[in-house]
């Protein structure tokens, strides 16, 4: 089963986006902010991250920076989630690594549709 | 006889001066004054004549003067007054007060004496010194607006911020819990959860109000212009209003039934309609009409929404237009609202370089008429992949006279092919296609970067929801299939794809 990290410090918009992702059968594991994000992703391989970008301790930026220097998650898509939407902010984004950004509030068939989409272009998931 | 004239007009003209004037040789010895000059220092006549002018000076200036006064008499030459400089003078009693002076060089037998007139620059001085305080004041005040102006705004932003954050989740979680993956509803609950949907929406729309209104007056709201039928987002609208005006039995009738291509930002061209049409929701008694109509002519789209509502008096009629405004003669108690709605009408609709205008008599309803820039129209293109074509026929019954273009494919690769090759705004996917291909065309449309953002509804006989939703299908739709449900799917994703494209 596919597994995905969720970070976002925010109890119940995490809730939400496990629900969402849940909901429709994928494997979630969640992260409470930057830091946590990062040791999660250390000892575990997931088979994509989405990182809330405003974030106490490591921002979203910061973790996807970390991620980066990472071998293991060299092919792994990480989606970058924020609730300002500005003209030009998705280019931003992906010139600077993640594989797709999302604003809020999250519309749920574009979520799954996105992740779907990026699981399936992923390589074979990791076996230990 | 000639000469004894000359010299009393000399008098006269000398006494009816307005300010002091005085004559004095080389030595400062003063040897003629008129009155004005006995008034402004406080010395009589018999006191001033002879007297030397260094005297008329501050004890700190007075020994420098004699220097000053060689120097002018080595070049003699008229000096104005109004040159800006204000000196000091004393008076009798030794005080001192500020004064103006020119000097001119006058012939008199063997040499020449200086003529110095005198203005007392008290008053002039006391009215610059209050004009530089105001000065002084204004910009401090101004200043002080300034930083209050960019606090509101700063705070406003951050405010809105902090007011969406939850209200983000309560529709996100409406929305999970409208989908029934997580388990049954039955039909009030079904009504309660729309309930909450609608109303959380329509605070969200109102938060988007208030930081709309405060970028707008900061001159920070830009326009995303682009071309679109606005009789679609006319219906979406209407749809949208219609269990306002339901629950008050409102008839709300459109009589917009073509397409009408308007070049505009389409969230804020939704915005005026839905603003219009909830006012004319809410002033508008249980019963009443409401109807919409648009006229296209010399390159404008003029729409316009009428209702048999409260009216508004004459003389309220422009304020309405304001901010923060409900005319309170005229509104009977109904204050739900923001009272920002017309006012952000108006700015929207002259941005886009429009005009908005009233009609309306008290007690017999309103028309408010607005006009934004028309341009060519496009309906929106539904893909649909269907291998059986009576079903496929079927769907295209149920789409065309609602204003859709239809293109059909019968097999999977020929669906892909015209997918990628048509770009359509909408596809309609039957999952049983022969070789069981649906689910592969589904991945396929994610994978191509032309056709992953296009919504995807997916048609199916098969109990195969979670699976379709995974997969990222905008909508599942189960066999057999009811016109209703199906332009709902549509009109709804189609206003979601738009509404969301940044």
């Amino acid at each position: 089963m596919r597994h995905i990290l969720v970070a976002e410090d925010r109890e119940v918009s995490r809730e939400l986006l496990l629900a969402v992702l849940t909901g429709v059968g994928y494997r979630v594991t969640a992260a409470v902010d930057g830091r946590d994000a990062l040791a999660k992703t250390g000892h575990e391989l997931f088979d994509l991250v989405i990182l809330d970008l405003n974030m106490p301790h490591v921002d979203g930026v910061g973790v996807l920076e970390c991620l980066k220097k990472d071998p293991r998650y060299e092919s792994v898509p990480v989606v970058a989630l924020t609730a300002h939407a500005m003209e030009g902010d998705r280019d931003r984004f992906l010139a600077i690594g993640f594989s797709e950004y999302i604003t809020k509030p999250v519309n749920l068939s574009l979520l799954r549709r996105e992740v779907a989409r990026l699981l399936e272009a992923a390589p074979p998931e990791w076996k230990s | 006889m000639a000469l004894i004239e000359a010299e009393n007009r000399f008098r006269e003209l000398l006494e009816a001066a307005p300010d002091a004037i005085i004559e004095v040789d080389l030595d400062g010895h003063i040897v003629l004054l008129n009155a004005v000059t006995e008034k402004l220092f406080g010395y009589s006549r018999e006191e001033l004549l002879g007297m030397n002018v260094d005297d008329l000076l501050p004890a700190h200036v007075s020994p420098r003067h004699a220097a000053h006064r060689a120097h002018y008499a080595g070049r003699p030459q008229t000096r104005p007054m109004g040159s800006g400089l204000i000196l000091r003078a004393k008076r009798k009693d030794g005080s001192e007060f500020p004064v103006e002076i020119s000097l001119s060089p006058v012939n008199v037998e063997g040499g020449f004496h200086i003529t110095a007139i005198i203005r007392d620059a008290t008053q002039r001085q006391l009215a610059e010194e209050r004009i530089r305080a105001a000065n002084q004041q204004l910009e401090l005040r101004n200043r002080e607006v300034e930083r209050a102006n960019r606090l509101k705004s700063e705070f406003l932003a951050s405010m809105s911020h902090e007011l969406r954050t939850p209200l983000h989740t309560i529709i996100g979680f409406t929305e999970l819990l409208a989908e029934e993956l997580e388990g049954p509803l039955n039909d009030r609950q079904k009504r309660f959860v729309t309930h909450v949907h609608q109303d959380s929406l329509h605070l969200l729309a109102l938060i988007n109000d208030i930081l709309d209104l405060s970028k707008i007056e900061a001159g920070r709201m830009e326009l995303r212009l682009e071309t679109f039928d606005g009789a679609a987002v006319l219906q979406e609208v209407v749809g949208a209003i219609r269990t306002l005006a339901d629950a008050k039995e409102i008839r709300v009738e459109n009589r917009v039934a073509w397409p009408v291509g308007i070049v505009a930002d389409r969230v804020r061209f939704r915005e005026i309609l839905n603003n219009l049409l909830s006012n004319a929701v809410k002033f508008t008694a249980e019963g009443g009409d409401i109807w919409i109509e648009v006229s296209v002519d010399g390159g404008m789209a003029s729409f316009s929404v009428s209702d048999t509502g409260i009216g508004i008096a004459p003389e309220d009629q422009q304020a309405v237009f304001e901010t923060f405004r409900q005319v309170g003669s005229t509104t009977r108690g109904v204050r739900e609202g923001t009272g920002l709605g017309l006012a952000i009408v108006k700015r929207l609709v002259e941005m886009h370089g429009g005009t908005i205008s009233i009609e309306s008599e008290l007690g017999r309803g309103s028309r408010f008429e607005f006009s934004i820039p028309s341009a060519p129209t496009r309906e929106p293109l539904i893909l649909i992949i269907e291998d059986e074509p009576s079903a496929r026929e079927l769907l295209a019954t149920y789409l065309q006279p609602s204003g859709y273009r239809t293109e059909t494919a019968g097999a999977a690769s020929e669906g892909l092919a015209k997918a990628r090759q048509l770009r359509p705004d909408l596809i309609t996917l039957d999952l049983l296609l022969p070789g069981r291909t649906g689910w592969q065309i589904l991945r396929d449309l994610q994978q191509m970067p032309e056709t992953r953002n296009i919504p995807v509804l997916v048609i199916s006989v098969l109990d195969e929801d979670k699976a379709a939703l995974k997969l990222g299908a905008a909508a599942y739709l189960r066999k057999p299939l009811k016109k209703e449900a199906l332009l709902r799917a549509v009109r709804e994703n189609l206003a979601r794809e738009s509404g969301s494209k940044i």
